[in-house]
């Protein structure tokens, strides 16, 4: 079952990596967006699917992967090969210390804390001007000529979340993806199994920080440009609905509530402005009709 | 080898554990009982560090376990069940046992590389415990006593050297019962363990222990062999509830 599913994966990727031959820029940027938040929501789905930890602050993280690439990148002109592991390692060592304190709570408190500290982050990129440029954002964050096209970008990208989506799908898997589950059920039971809880949770917290942060130096890099509105919790939410419409019971639900939300609303974006009532309606029958989502769906179907 | 000295805990005025000692020599079999409320499951939970004793300390192979967390309690060698059924519902019975083993081998960071089933260790340890034929059954649609057996399973799986077992066949038909005091005595003789039980059931407990501590009210009134025990004229009259003649 692993091994065909690791064939269906790569045969994905191999596919995506034709994509250029299309030679439509509009696809290659709709494309490499889908990428980004797929790393992004599949980061999230790490607490909130496997350690039962539903932050509401996580656009947090992105946007210090995001700043900090940034930063690095056109402040202090440090090349994008150094610029984005330091940006990673700056995350890494940010998520630890939100996370060392997060952990400490659990179910709702624990998700009012993300939400405190990801307006936290947002008020500090807000009020920096001299280091973030405030609210007008930093503008002109370049990547270097050789993934300077839609095209070059786009593969890029897609080797990147290749390799990270390959990374958190091992974590998923590995004992502490197990150990997670199993403080999620019943955490007085794990912790006289022998287990630290809070410290296995706090490694998870870390780890969905720091790839979230990937993602936001990515989105970064695809735009050219990052805003506070990056952290803002509107973000959050909007990484958080596509992880309960794509299925948070699955490792590659979230991959599918990315792609359906961003296609969906660039598409429905083009004829009428009421998108977000659709999103509403969409959300509604996610929690009633399918409460594990497109992937809890498509495997039910798949059983029948 | 499980000592415990002084130990008291009261609950906003009210003391649950009165000034308790006792000791628990190595390969007793131990029970602890009492009328309902006399203090036997915060006992427990002072033992394992669920709760923090306001006085009194534990000691296992003469270390001071007080003041520990849980976790670090079954790092020093202490394997407990609870009274109320305490496994990962959602999880497979083998899937329980397999996380029971990531903890005992100290693997539960380990996040750089998949899970490796330890199939051989699983299936011994569901064998020990009966559960063989039930690996791919989701723990929570298991029976009760089954459910019970499986917990059995996940403190084995630390390879405890004391084993404290809350209330183990609570709830269990007569039946049940039977057949689970049969695997508790056979295993902690089999493993060489040291078991430190609560119980209602006078039959189970003066049928397998070879040390009795009776509670009342939170205080230890009685710490010895059950003829002893039996035999003891404060223990007929406050525990039994009837008067010598």
């Amino acid at each position: 079952m692993p091994h065909s599913r690791l064939l269906l994966g790569a045969g994905i990727v191999g596919l995506l990596a034709l994509l250029p031959l299309s030679g439509s820029t509009y696809l290659m940027y709709l494309s490499t967006q889908v990428l980004i938040f797929v790393l992004f929501a599949t980061s999230l789905n790490i607490l909130i699917g496997y350690a039962g930890l539903v932050s509401f602050g996580h656009a947090a993280f992105f946007a210090i992967g995001g700043y900090g690439c940034a930063i690095l990148l056109r402040t202090y002109e440090i090349p994008l090969l150094l610029a984005m592991p330091a940006a990673l390692v700056m995350t890494a060592i940010l998520s630890a210390l939100i996370g060392s304190l997060c952990v400490r709570l659990t179910s709702y408190y624990f998700s009012m804390l993300t939400l405190a500290f990801g307006q936290l982050i947002w008020a500090v990129v807000f009020k920096w001007r001299s280091m973030t440029g405030g609210d007008d954002g930093l503008l002109r964050v370049d990547s270097p000529s050789w993934i300077d096209t839609p095209a070059s970008f786009f593969i890029f990208t897609l080797l990147v979340v290749t390799l990270a989506m390959l990374a958190l799908w091992i974590v998923a898997h590995s004992p502490l993806g197990r150990t997670l589950m199993a403080i999620r059920e019943n955490q007085v039971r794990a912790g006289f199994l022998g287990v630290h809880t809070r410290r296995v949770q706090l490694v998870a917290f870390t780890i969905a920080g720091t790839f979230a942060g990937l993602a936001g130096a990515l989105f970064a890099l695809f735009n050219r440009s990052i805003f506070p509105d990056s952290a803002w919790w509107l973000q959050s939410a909007e990484v958080l609905i596509m992880v309960v419409l794509g299925g948070m019971n699955s490792f590659f639900g979230p991959m599918v509530g990315a792609l359906t939300l961003i296609v969906l609303s660039r598409f429905t974006l083009e004829v009428t402005d009421y998108w977000p009532g659709l999103l509403a309606i969409i959300l509604l029958a996610t929690l009633f009709f399918f409460p594990n989502g497109i992937a809890g769906l498509l495997k039910a179907k798949g059983k029948r | 080898m499980l000592e415990i000295k002084g130990l008291t805990k009261t609950f906003s005025g009210f003391t649950a554990v009165d000034n308790a000692s006792l000791i628990v020599k190595k390969g007793d079999i131990h029970g602890v009982i009492g009328p309902n409320g006399a203090g036997k499951s915060t006992l427990f939970n002072l033992i394992t560090g669920h709760l923090i004793a306001d006085t009194g300390e534990v000691r296992l192979h003469d270390k001071r376990l007080t003041g520990l967390a849980p976790h670090a309690v079954v790092r020093r060698g202490l394997g407990r069940s609870f009274q109320r059924i305490s496994v990962f519902p959602r999880m497979t019975v083998w899937e329980n046992v397999q996380i029971a083993l990531v903890a005992k081998d100290q693997q539960e960071f380990c996040f750089w590389k998949p899970l490796v089933s330890q199939n051989e260790q699983i299936a011994r340890l569901l064998e020990t415990v009966r559960l063989e034929d039930e690996a791919q059954v989701v723990a929570g649609e298991l029976s009760y006593g089954r459910q019970k057996q499986l917990e059995l399973a996940l403190a084995l799986a630390g390879e405890p050297h004391v084993l404290l077992l809350d209330e183990p066949t609570a709830g269990m038909s007569p039946r049940e019962t039977e057949d689970s005091i049969l695997l508790i005595t056979r295993i902690v003789k089999d493993r060489g363990v040291t078991l430190l039980f609560t119980e209602h059931d006078m039959n189970m407990v003066f049928g397998i222990a070879n040390r009795i501590t009776v509670l009342h009210h939170g205080a230890v009134i009685a710490s010895d062999s059950p003829d002893a025990v039996r035999e003891n004229s404060s223990v007929q009259e406050v525990y039994l509830g009837r008067p010598t003649h």
